[in-house]
């Protein structure tokens, strides 16, 4: 048996595909503005994410928005995904890598709700 | 050997919160760590390591009540991988906002075979978004799908949450199996936070008269509405204050502004954050009057906090709300402000109401304890063992023992005939019946063997007074009797002579793979309904039920069903504990113990009972079976006035099922067309908060209609009905008080009031009727509500109370209300 099952991985994105359009058809607002992690990603935790999971992800703006998801626990501003974008669209890949190394070499990133003693 | 289960507590250990789920998790932190049978390691993840570090239970005690932010030295580092089969991995904090998605984390525990737990409070991000901050949807949509696909078992808070979560389950495609059960939630605040008060309440407002709401200030749980009722309310009684206890929440700007002005101008009006559990107590204790409007609960601890410490609350009546509240607290159904206006106003201005209330609550209101909590969740996390041969090996298992308790012999005949010809797996039929019958019941041919008990036989010196009970009673007596008898087997199927199977039925429909099935058919919180010894008996199950924290299903679903004479010992014990000579639900009595009790071995499914009920009109629907597999016989539907008019009982099943649904149709459209003018109703406040009745030379004696529409709607030859609560203060001793709904659309209907009461006690009697409005002509035209007392009207000081109702089959009531004849509408509503 694969282990995680695969079988039941892909069960999991269905349900989270169709939970998403529930939502989406419940919603009377506009729900543009609400960021979900992209369904191929989110079997993973961050420890156990790579690089390539992410540069898998072909849509620029979902690239950046499981970037900030995935390593930040949040989304970025409407501000910082203009800037990523153009970024990308000017520089292509190379803009990618960059975007990742800044957020793996952020405080952020590295402080991140750690506010537990070290064992 | 001790049950290993994880349970991570990483939002606690962050948030340090002391209200909402922290609480509940705080409150229930003492039970793990003294349970002799589990051994419960509490987690924190520790992102930048990825690995969970395990803390020391005394030191999660200690934090438990806490209102610090103290740290604590973790034990030792523990990854997934260390984690053993069988394990349990127990989900109970607000995990969805933790570093450590669970999308990603069950895929990984699965592959150790580590069992999955969830608790589900509620499922209002999926159900009402709109209310919900995009952190959460994001959030909560990923966890809801990593537990729909990874959870061994659920657990819930209430009814209705688990309700969401069946009806999200077929939503979404799901079809395992996934066992829930329902632990309620403790009002009480068990663990005493620890430190020094802060003391933020000023003394001299906890001794005036004020309005108290608690809870986070978000548009959901509709502060807005309190805020705006009160503004009313203050003209005519100035003497009173109104309190806010909440955290600002989110998309609430407008009124939180609002708020904070009328704050800074009004000095009766006042607004408390991050009060610690001290402070929350005394504003509790010293509160006139407790108000909680939520649109949409998991539960609805503010109602359980209010009516534990003795104070009478106002609700909205939607999902979990009337679950926690009981018929303790008072309801808004429609949302409105003349209803909350209206019943705010009656506390206020009737004294002697509220005294009586105040007395009722701490004389009946019986809290939930959260060790009850904690003991149906450990029902979940060590399953106790179960004596059955069927459950253990089903496969093997292929003759069952049918039990059945008849005095009706032609009934049993039929049943029998039918039960042989549909049903392979019987090994024998065992009767209880009168002893004038046992011979006649000896004679019944079949191709099994029929054993004959007789009622006295079962009974012994109990059967002298038996005679003289009413039928539930009857029913419940001989049942609760099964479990001595050595004729029982430990396994059988427990049947009525009116159940007859319409198709092949298999042991699966009762058993499969080791899991029992349990067919409910309503919720017993919802079972209104007083004109037999049936309804009193589904009742005191209810009751019963509640008290010791079990499920609250309704379970005489009118077919046969498995059962497990252990259990039913057990079950029979519990309920008769509750007081001698009570008639009780037996079905409902068996399966919410077992369910309760044994929550992994007993699956829950709608009942599949053709003709139950006999007409739509008999009583409110809440499930709708899916398919059927038996039928409830009743004489009168073959008869030429019934349904099956012409009909053989054994066939013309597909032909049945049509009449039955053509049938029910005519129902859902009615209720359909209701739905609609309430609506209107609500978002027009045109609801009648509170009708006053007074007694004709004495007007301290007043009865009370509380939350009607002003629109009604419904189509022809179908009965919708209308949930209204009642009061009288100051009744006249042994007076018949009858509510008459005056229909000149179809017809004039009295309720007897006394029959359903729930309270009566000195000067107040309580309850709760279904209010049924018959449509029968097409039109619109007025309905008028009067009470009687002995036959004589009481008196209004503001002349008729009235609603319209319409008639219009088929159309938009919105449509009907536009283009009706302006004068026909004015004639109408003239009154209102």
């Amino acid at each position: 048996m694969d282990c995680p099952d695969q079988a039941l991985i892909i069960r999991q994105k269905k349900i989270y595909t169709k939970l998403i359009e529930s939502v989406r058809i419940e919603l009377d607002r506009d729900s543009e503005h609400i960021y979900y992690e992209d369904p191929s990603l989110i079997h993973l935790s961050p420890g156990d994410l790579k690089a390539e999971d992410l540069y898998r992800v072909k849509d620029n703006k979902k690239f950046v928005s499981s970037c900030y998801m995935k390593l930040l626990d949040r989304y970025p501003s409407e501000d910082l995904m203009k800037r990523h974008l153009k970024n990308i669209d000017d520089e292509g890949h190379k803009a990618r890598t960059k975007l990742l190394n800044e957020i793996m070499c952020s405080q952020e990133y590295r402080v991140r709700r750690v506010d537990f003693p070290c064992l | 050997m001790r049950k290993r289960v994880y349970i991570d507590i990483s939002n606690l250990y962050i948030t340090r919160s002391i209200t909402g789920i922290q609480r509940v998790v705080r409150s229930l932190v003492p039970h793990f760590v003294a349970d002799a049978d589990l051994e419960v390691l509490f987690l924190f993840f520790d992102v930048t390591r990825n690995c969970f570090a395990v803390l020391d239970n005394k030191d999660v005690l200690v934090l438990a009540e806490s209102l610090g932010k103290e740290q604590i030295n973790p034990v030792r580092e523990i990854s997934v991988a260390d984690m053993a089969r069988d394990d349990i991995f127990l989900d109970i904090d607000s995990v969805w906002n933790n570093a450590l998605k669970r999308s990603g984390l069950y895929p990984k525990l699965k592959c150790n075979g580590v069992k999955i737990g969830t608790y589900l409070y509620d499922l209002v991000p999926i159900i009402k978004p709109a209310h919900a901050h995009p952190n959460t949807l994001r959030n909560y949509t990923m966890f809801v799908a990593a537990a729909l696909t990874y959870s061994d078992f659920i657990l819930t808070d209430s009814r209705s949450t688990e309700r969401d979560l069946q009806e999200l389950l077929e939503k979404m495609c799901v079809d395992r199996y996934i066992p829930t059960v329902v632990t309620r939630l403790g009002g009480s605040f068990d663990v005493k936070t620890s430190g020094p008060s802060e003391n933020k309440i000023p003394r001299k407002l906890l001794r005036r008269k004020y309005l108290l709401f608690v809870g986070t200030l978000e548009p959901r749980k509709k502060q807005k509405l309190l805020l705006d009722a009160f503004l009313g309310i203050q003209k005519v009684h100035p003497e009173v204050d109104l309190v806010y206890v909440g955290k600002p929440g989110w998309d609430n700007g407008p009124f939180l502004e609002e708020l904070s002005s009328q704050v800074s101008r009004n000095s009766h009006i006042h607004w408390f954050t991050g009060l610690d559990d001290r402070d929350l107590e005394k504003l509790y204790s010293s509160c006139f009057l407790s108000v909680y409007l939520s649109e949409y609960e998991g539960y609805g601890l503010p109602i359980a906090e209010a009516l534990e410490r003795g104070k009478p609350i106002i609700a909205s009546r939607n999902s979990s709300m009337h679950e926690v509240g009981l018929d303790f607290a008072d309801y808004i159904s429609y949302g409105s402000k003349s209803e909350l206006v209206g019943i705010i106003d009656l506390y206020i201005s009737e004294k002697k109401f509220y005294e009586l209330k105040l007395k009722r609550i701490k004389e009946y209101y019986k809290p939930i304890s959260w060790a009850y909590v904690f003991r149906n969740i450990k029902n979940m996390l060590n399953p106790k063992s179960i004596d059955s041969c069927v459950a253990v090996c089903s496969e093997s298992a292929n003759r069952i023992q049918h039990v059945s308790i008849s005095i009706r012999p032609e009934d049993f005949e039929r049943c029998v005939r039918l039960t042989d010809r549909h049903v392979g797996f019987v090994k024998e039929y065992v009767v209880i019946t009168r002893p004038d019958l046992v011979q006649r019941y000896q004679s019944i041919p079949s191709n099994h063997k029929i054993v004959v008990v007789s009622e006295s036989d079962v009974l012994g010196d109990l059967y002298e007074s038996f005679l003289t009970y009413p039928h539930a009673k009857k029913n419940w007596l001989l049942r609760s009797s099964l479990p001595g008898l050595d004729v029982i087997d430990q396994d059988f199927v427990m049947m009525d002579d009116d159940n007859l199977p319409i198709k092949k039925i298999e042991t699966d429909y009762f058993v499969e793979k080791g899991i029992f099935k349990a067919y409910f058919y309503t919720d017993l919180l919802s079972w209104d309904y007083t004109s037999n010894s049936f309804d009193a008996a589904e009742r005191h199950a209810g009751e019963i039920a509640y008290e010791n924290n079990l499920e609250m299903l309704s379970y005489a679903s009118h077919s046969p069903q498995i059962i497990n004479k252990k259990i039913l010992k057990e079950a029979t014990e519990m309920f008769n504990g509750s007081g001698p000579n009570r008639e009780i639900g037996e079905w409902s009595a068996y399966f919410n113990y077992a369910v309760t009790n044994y929550p992994t071995r007993f699956k829950k499914l709608k009942y599949e009972t053709l003709n139950w009920p006999a007409h739509p009109n008999d009583w409110q629907v809440l499930y709708k079976p899916d398919r059927y597999s038996y039928e409830n016989y009743y004489d009168y539907t073959y008869s030429d006035q019934g349904i099956f008019k012409g009909m053989k009982i054994n066939s013309g099943l597909k032909d049945k099922i049509r009449l039955k649904k053509d049938q029910g149709l005519r129902s859902i459209y009615s209720k359909e067309y209701m739905e609609s003018a309430v609506r209107l109703s609500s978002v027009n406040d045109m609801i009648h908060g509170v009708m006053y009745f007074y007694g004709r030379g004495n007007e301290s004696e007043v009865a009370l209609l509380l939350g009607v529409p002003y629109l009604l709607a419904g189509t022809s030859h179908t009965v919708n009905w209308v949930k209204v609560s009642f009061k009288v203060v100051n009744p006249k001793r042994g007076s018949k008080y009858t509510l008459v709904v005056q229909n000149s659309i179809g017809s004039t209907r009295s309720v007897d009031l006394v029959s359903h009461t729930s309270y009566r006690c000195g000067g107040l009697i309580e309850g709760v009727v279904e209010m049924p409005i018959h449509f029968h002509l097409k039109g619109v035209k007025p309905v008028n509500y009067t009470i009687k007392r002995d036959g004589i009207d009481m008196h209004t000081r503001n002349g008729r109370y009235d609603s319209v109702a319409f008639n219009y089959e088929g159309e938009d009531i919105r449509d009907s209300l536009e283009r009706m004849p302006k004068e026909e509408l004015r004639g109408a509503i003239g009154d209102l």
